[in-house]
């Protein structure tokens, strides 16, 4: 019955959606305004047939109803509830219903949200919606089914991978989807600008808060997917560099060269092409990361089970690319525009310098992904690309960007005169100097993390420079405390002070990288009771094994008494679990985290016949914790730069706007 | 003059960016002293052979393992890192290299992007150059502002001045803030004001004019639009080319990737439909038609695809089981038919495979006898049923078995197979004690454990049983040891527990639990039964 | 109509996919050996039956070297047919020798006794010898000719008349550079 309703809805869903893609097709030929508001409805009409999709399959996954075969396949009767709705997303046919799920509330959102202003675009944009619904809903429906029945109904699921037992697996994937199917909106907007041909900035100020929003959503849902592998995987890294981490991250790069380069588009009404290809490119790699996951085309931790479902998801980029750039190619007369400069050094210039970083980091991450495949189809060998390569190609890269944060906010539009640089950098430059010797004089005398960290200081120091005058300044105008000060600065220039805050963030994650990257330790022993190893100041001593009978496995502990520095930092249990239909067991790693450095600990081993060993390996990672506060920081950042503007505060007013007015 | 400074300085930065590449590339050829960290950064450049996608160092496998110690016992006999490394090339080929080795066509792995970076850089800078001397040439450009005709012109022009006056006030505040030497204010606040002067006049020339308020006046305000707005037939053409593209597409895909050859397992249905009727049909066909002609490894790999996508098909089931009790596997046959029975009770092919290898075996008469009845009942009259049924008679006329529950394994004829197979097994009956029997719960699940030890401790081996009939003869083997390469020998502890709902979250006080009462047993004993009984609340 | 912008970028957007689509051709786990045309890497073996084999002991004689473990459902399925081939070519200055990884010498012992193999079985407790051959996935075999030089390797479970052919082949020192492949499981 639920797989009734259920494979009922996506098929409705999918029709809705054929006409959603007809009806501003009509609408273009006839003029007649029935099938305007029949476009928005067909969206609505989908939201309300998705959603009712997706919520019999999570009921059918809570109640367990193993008549469903994704149901069987990944709960059992033993699974706690929790993780039976995360069952959604534990594998192919239940994350592409939650793909969906989220791409038809945005769509839904901005059907409502755009109900009478851009009248000339939104049917367009809403059928590049449906478009992209009709396809997900298509797949849906025809060829990886959720709903599809099993008979006769087994007795008992199978059960979900038990890496995905975990309490971020919660959150991963929402956030990560949210900040694909994000990027769908900015998208929809420029390939509607482009049909109807007009080639100025509208669509980039209408989808400037989407656009945000979605870039949000992207860096949280890595990094959360980088603390889930930290957490979770039990390896004692949070990257590794596997196609289906850089698929989830390829896409981030676009976007942040995009949400750079507009601000010149929209100052300077240059770089049209570019920005939508930034945009096309983007969204393009949404499509090509979930076929990377679905396909097995490139061997990967993380991907799912084969199926048909790789080759449509390849025939659907390839649809899209053509698509998207063909019609850029076909209305590139219109978007020719008179580029000017003042000057070659100026906020402009480095804006442009930060999107050829970002997209040259963008290639060359993305030939590693793939240089597996072209070597192998042009040498006939394969080659493996790994973290080896991936550090030694971008950690310039990313540390350039990291550079150019400094610069990039805090040099004048237009024109930068050598006065200018000197009063912006000349001090924060001095204090980065500073800070280098201070670091150089504690100890770290490699040359990597000493550039890093002077570049890193560089960024904070003009961030707080900056501050300071312009607080200053508002002081002595205004006569207000600081506090207050900072607050209408923030208030007057969002999406600056948004941007500078998200900056921090950024520092804060660089550094944790490049300390966990370059101060690791690791080692490795098999203890006995009551023996000790020592690795810098730990010492750690395995106490006993014990093994503890759980709901859905068997669990093996080593319980280890730590002591740092001659202090008892308390016991640390890493643990293995041995799942009943698992072949090898599942590691579960311990750390303790502290802002300097994080103490983690795997089990590797046990041997009850040599009387209570334990292999252990030990990790001490410097810093790591600075990655997940970076994060935090991001998210306020963001949300100062998102947050409702007071009105006399709306910089540029789009067209549509004006006309209300008028 | 104070340009070409500037350029200096940025011509700096790119410069000691450069170095910045150059240095970090150089630094991964420093080694740590310590043999241990030395190993463990082979190790980290070492692709695992067997794992999906990880390192050396980070895999847990036992292959890596053993490559680690490999790696350090040649570090210990004086080998350098590179001579480590040129050992796994030699035997596993440059794969293994996670960073690919720059020579040949890996070069373009290594240049490209780097080339491609620079080429980006140079570009943008000539781009830089071209457009600043355009404004170099024309000051104040006279083209200033360049508004599109028609009736956007007036909110293009609009939209300019509000640009402008925003760039005013930062440009103000910024100077008040010190940011800006007052020459510099000047000449940028001046260019703004030339700036606003040109749009201020041009929008005053702009006749005012009234919005469309209705939409019935729409196709007016289409007016302007009209003329770059794409006809329906440019766009029906557009999207046929993109819909035959993705078919042809499509269907170029499957064709050639379903004619590779079937060993590997990535043949897809696409989208043929043919989940609507059986999923696993055609790869089950494939299966079957491999059995009958004796392709086994053909028939495991198509029967294994079904179990891939659905792991309760009793017919893939059933098929496994034979042919494991075809290879001799007893315990791996039980356990696949013990499966499909549960997915489909009735299941023929899996009663009459279990039925026989009991019957063969002599693992449990009782039970052999009641499923072969069953299936016997099912069958048509025929060889099989005949074979079948003389397996009856047989049971029936082998003393002792016939009815009592209390069968004697050892009284049953022996098949060739099963005395080597039985070897290195613990069997027995369980069963439930009368009073629990009568509240049975159909979804209970059994689970038998064998420990090293009493109390505490990590079990050996166990065995899940869902929705178990009683009396339940069963057999723990090495196959059922949960930790790989762990050895199902020695003295060990037989326990069940009977979980009444199959929920284990639940303990409820009506599980049921019992153990052998002559624990420890050896590996090999038979009639390893015991009863199971109401669990004490506390014995956990 | 930018007709030449048009066709560069559709040139572009399909060779991309061209070799996307490559990668549904392609096996992402395979690992071609280095090996084939190389020496045989020597090793002794303890033998089930107590006696030691040397491989370099063995030049003159073609040697099949095969590595398999229990609980590898490939290994079980060739096992019978690879004893049935063993006792067609035994008397054929050919030596079988099977080698045991990633199990213990039980489980050995009892697959020996249950397909009643008679050729040269041992178990190597170390894990060297995977390593030297560049094991990945098992059952793996290896031809080695009289000369003691790798002529030919299978990955997966082979076919009885491929093993009988590239025996005789081994003897002539005809060498296959490509290698032939099977039902495989990935070792641990």
């Amino acid at each position: 019955m639920t797989a009734l309703i259920g494979h009922s809805a996506i098929l409705l869903a999918f029709a809705l959606s054929l006409w959603g893609i007809a009806a501003p097709l009509l609408l273009n030929g006839t003029g007649n305004e029935f099938f305007r508001s029949s476009a928005r409805l067909s969206i609505l009409g989908q939201l309300a047939f998705v959603t009712l999709a997706a919520s019999a399959l999570i009921y059918a996954l809570v109640n367990t109803d193993f008549s469903i075969q994704y149901v069987a396949m990944n709960t059992t009767r033993a699974t706690p509830i929790y993780y039976r709705v995360t069952g959604l997303w534990g594998a192919l046919e239940g994350s592409l219903m939650l793909w969906e799920w989220l791409l038809i509330i945005f769509s839904g959102l901005v059907a409502w949200i755009y109900k009478e202003r851009q009248r000339e675009t939104m049917p367009w944009v809403l059928m590049i919606f449906s478009i992209v619904s009709a396809f997900f809903l298509g797949v849906l429906a025809f060829a990886s089914d959720p709903f599809q029945t099993v008979s006769p109904v087994p007795a008992d699921g199978r059960g979900l991978n038990p890496l995905l037992e975990d309490a971020n697996m919660m959150s991963h994937p929402p956030l990560l989807y949210t900040g694909f199917v994000g990027l769908t909106v900015p998208y929809a907007f420029a390939m509607a600008a482009l049909i109807v041909g007009k080639a100025d900035e509208e669509w980039i100020v209408t989808t400037r808060r989407w656009t945000i929003t979605a870039w949000f959503f992207l860096t949280m849902g890595n990094l959360v997917g980088a603390w889930w592998s930290y957490h979770v995987l039990g390896w004692g890294g949070y990257w590794a560099w596997d196609p289906v981490e850089n698929a989830a991250f390829m896409p981030w790069l676009p976007a942040t060269a995009f949400l750079h380069s507009v601000q010149v588009q929209e100052r300077r009404r240059m770089l049209k092409v570019w920005n939508l290809s930034l945009i096309m490119v983007a969204f393009s790699l949404t499509i090509f990361g979930t076929f990377l996951t679905r396909s097995g085309v490139l061997s990967s931790i993380h991907a799912f089970s084969n199926g048909p479902v790789g080759k449509i998801f390849l025939v659907f980029l390839a649809v899209i690319l053509i698509a998207s750039f063909g019609l850029l190619a076909y209305r590139a007369d219109l978007l020719k525009g008179q580029p000017q400069l003042d000057s070659m050094v100026s906020r402009e210039s480095t804006f442009l310098l930060n999107n050829v970083l970002l997209v040259s980091a963008l290639f060359t991450i993305f030939l590693g992904t793939i240089f597996p495949l072209l070597a192998e189809a042009v040498t006939g060998r394969p080659v493996s690309v790994g973290a080896p390569y991936f550090n030694a190609a971008t950690v310039p890269i990313f540390l350039a960007l990291v550079f150019l944060m400094a610069i990039g906010p805090m040099i004048a539009w237009r024109r930068a005169s050598l006065d200018n640089i000197k009063r912006n950098f000349l001090w924060p430059a001095v204090a980065s100097l500073a800070i280098a010797i201070a670091v150089l004089i504690l100890g770290v005398r490699d040359f990597l993390p000493l550039l890093g960290v002077t570049v890193c200081a560089f960024v904070v120091a003009t961030i707080l420079f900056d501050t300071a005058l312009a607080l200053r300044a508002r002081r002595r105008l205004a006569r207000e405390n600081i506090f207050s000060a900072l607050v209408t600065l923030a208030r007057r220039n969002q999406r600056r002070y948004g941007g500078l805050v998200v900056h921090l963030g950024i520092v804060l994650i660089a550094l944790g990288i490049l300390g966990s990257m370059s101060y690791s330790v690791e080692r490795q022993a098999t203890l006995g009771r009551g023996e000790t190893l020592e690795v810098g100041n730990y010492k750690i001593r395995l106490i006993a094994l014990r093994a503890i009978e759980e709901p859905t496995h068997y669990r093996v502990e080593g319980v280890f008494d730590v002591t740092r520095g001659g202090r008892d930092i308390g016991e640390l249990a890493p643990a293995l679990k041995f799942f009943p239909n698992q072949q090898s067991p599942v590691g579960r790693a311990v750390h303790r985290s502290t802002f300097g450095e994080d103490l983690y600990l795997i089990l590797s081993g046990f041997s009850e016949l040599q009387n209570n060993r334990a292999t252990l390996k030990v990790l001490v990672r410097p810093l790591v914790v600075w990655i997940w506060l970076g994060g935090g920081v991001i998210v306020l950042g963001t949300l100062i730069a998102i947050m409702p503007a007071r009105k006399r505060q709306a910089v540029a007013v789009s067209s549509a706007e004006l006309e209300e007015v008028a | 003059m104070r340009r070409e400074k500037l350029k200096a300085v940025l011509l700096g930065v790119f410069l000691s960016l450069l170095t910045a590449h150059l240095l970090t590339y150089s630094l991964h050829a420093t080694q740590p002293a310590d043999v241990e960290q030395q190993a463990h950064a082979i190790a980290a450049e070492l692709r695992c052979p067997v794992c999906q996608n990880l390192s050396v160092a980070d895999s847990p496998s036992e292959l890596a393992q053993q490559m680690r110690a490999s790696i350090e016992e040649q570090l210990r006999q004086g080998k350098s890192p590179d001579e480590v490394k040129r050992f796994f090339v030699s035997k596993y080929g440059d794969w293994v290299l996670l960073a690919p080795p720059a020579k040949g066509f890996n070069l373009i792995l290594w240049l490209l992007p780097a080339v491609a970076a620079l080429c980006g850089v140079i570009l943008v800078g000539f781009a830089l150059r071209r457009w600043a001397r355009k404004k170099a040439v024309q000051p104040t450009d006279a083209a200033y502002p360049s508004p599109p005709a028609g009736e956007d012109r007036r909110d293009f022009l609009a939209a300019e001045q509000a640009r402008l006056d925003t760039e005013m006030r930062e440009l103000d505040f910024d100077f008040q803030a010190g940011k800006l030497s007052d020459a510099d204010y000047a000449a940028l606040s001046g260019e703004l004001k030339v700036q606003e002067a040109a749009v201020g006049k041009q929008l005053a020339a702009v006749p005012q004019y009234i919005a469309p308020r209705h939409p019935a006046e729409k196709p007016k305000a289409r007016a302007g639009s009209e003329a770059r707005a794409p006809k329906n037939w440019q766009l029906a053409t557009g999207a046929a080319f993109l819909l035959l593209l993705g078919l042809g597409l499509g269907v170029l895909l499957t064709q050639s990737v379903r004619s590779r050859d079937s060993g590997d397992t990535m043949t897809g249905d696409f989208l043929t439909g043919t989940q609507a009727a059986g999923p696993q049909e055609a790869t089950l066909a494939r299966g079957r038609a491999a059995i009958e002609k004796g392709d086994f490894p053909q028939a495991i790999e198509a029967f294994k695809q079904v179990l891939t996508a659905d792991p309760n098909n009793p017919e893939a089931l059933a098929y496994m089981g034979i042919m494991l009790s075809q290879a001799g596997h007893k315990d791996g046959a039980l356990t696949a038919f013990d499966r499909s029975l549960a997915a489909d009770p009735n299941f023929p092919l899996a009663l009459w495979g279990k039925g026989m290898l009991l019957y063969r075996t002599g693992g449990d008469p009782v039970e052999a006898r009641r499923l072969l009845e069953k299936v016997s009942s099912m069958m048509p009259a025929g060889p099989e049923k005949t074979e079948v049924q003389n397996a009856l008679t047989q049971i029936s006329q082998s003393p002792g078995a016939p009815t009592t529950a209390a069968a004697k394994p050892e009284s049953v004829p022996q098949a060739g197979t099963g005395s080597a197979a039985a070897e290195g097994q613990i069997a027995g009956v369980i069963d439930v004690d009368a009073k629990a029997k009568a509240n049975l719960d159909a979804r209970a699940v059994l689970f038998i454990i064998a420990k090293p030890s009493r109390g505490g401790g990590p079990p050996l081996a166990v065995k899940k049983v869902p929705s178990p009939k009683f009396p339940f003869s069963y057999s723990l083997s090495a196959k059922d040891v949960m930790m790989p390469g762990a050895v199902f020998s020695g003295k060990l502890y037989v326990t069940a527990r009977l979980d009444k709902d199959g929920d284990p979250l639940t303990h409820s006080p009506e599980d049921l639990a019992g153990e052998y009462s002559k624990n420890p047993v050896d590996v090999g004993s038979k009639k390893v039964d015991f009863v199971l009984a109401p669990a004490r609340p506390d014995a956990r | 109509m930018p007709i030449r912008r048009l066709i560069l970028t559709l040139a572009v957007i399909l060779s991309l996919v061209a070799l996307l689509a490559y990668g549904f051709f392609r096996d992402p786990r395979y690992i071609p050996s280095p090996l084939v045309g190389k020496p045989a890497p020597n090793f002794s073996l303890q033998l089930y039956s107590g006696e030691k084999v040397e491989l370099s002991a063995l030049r003159g004689k073609v040697v099949f070297i095969n590595f398999w473990a229990s609980w590898c459902p490939p290994c079980i399925a060739e096992a019978k047919e690879m004893e049935a081939a063993w006792r067609k070519l035994k008397d054929q200055n050919v030596v079988f020798i099977g080698v045991e990884i990633q199990d213990t010498e039980a489980n050995g012992r009892a697959f020996v006794k249950e397909f009643d193999i008679t050729y040269l079985m041992g178990n190597d407790p170390t894990g060297k010898i995977p390593i030297d051959y560049g094991v990945w996935g098992i059952p793996e075999s290896f031809f080695v000719d009289p000369d003691g030089r790798i002529v030919y390797k299978h990955v997966g479970a082979i076919d009885p008349e491929l093993l009988v052919a590239k025996t005789a082949e081994a003897h002539q020192r005809i060498m296959t550079a490509k290698e032939g492949k099977g039902e495989y499981q990935s070792i641990r």
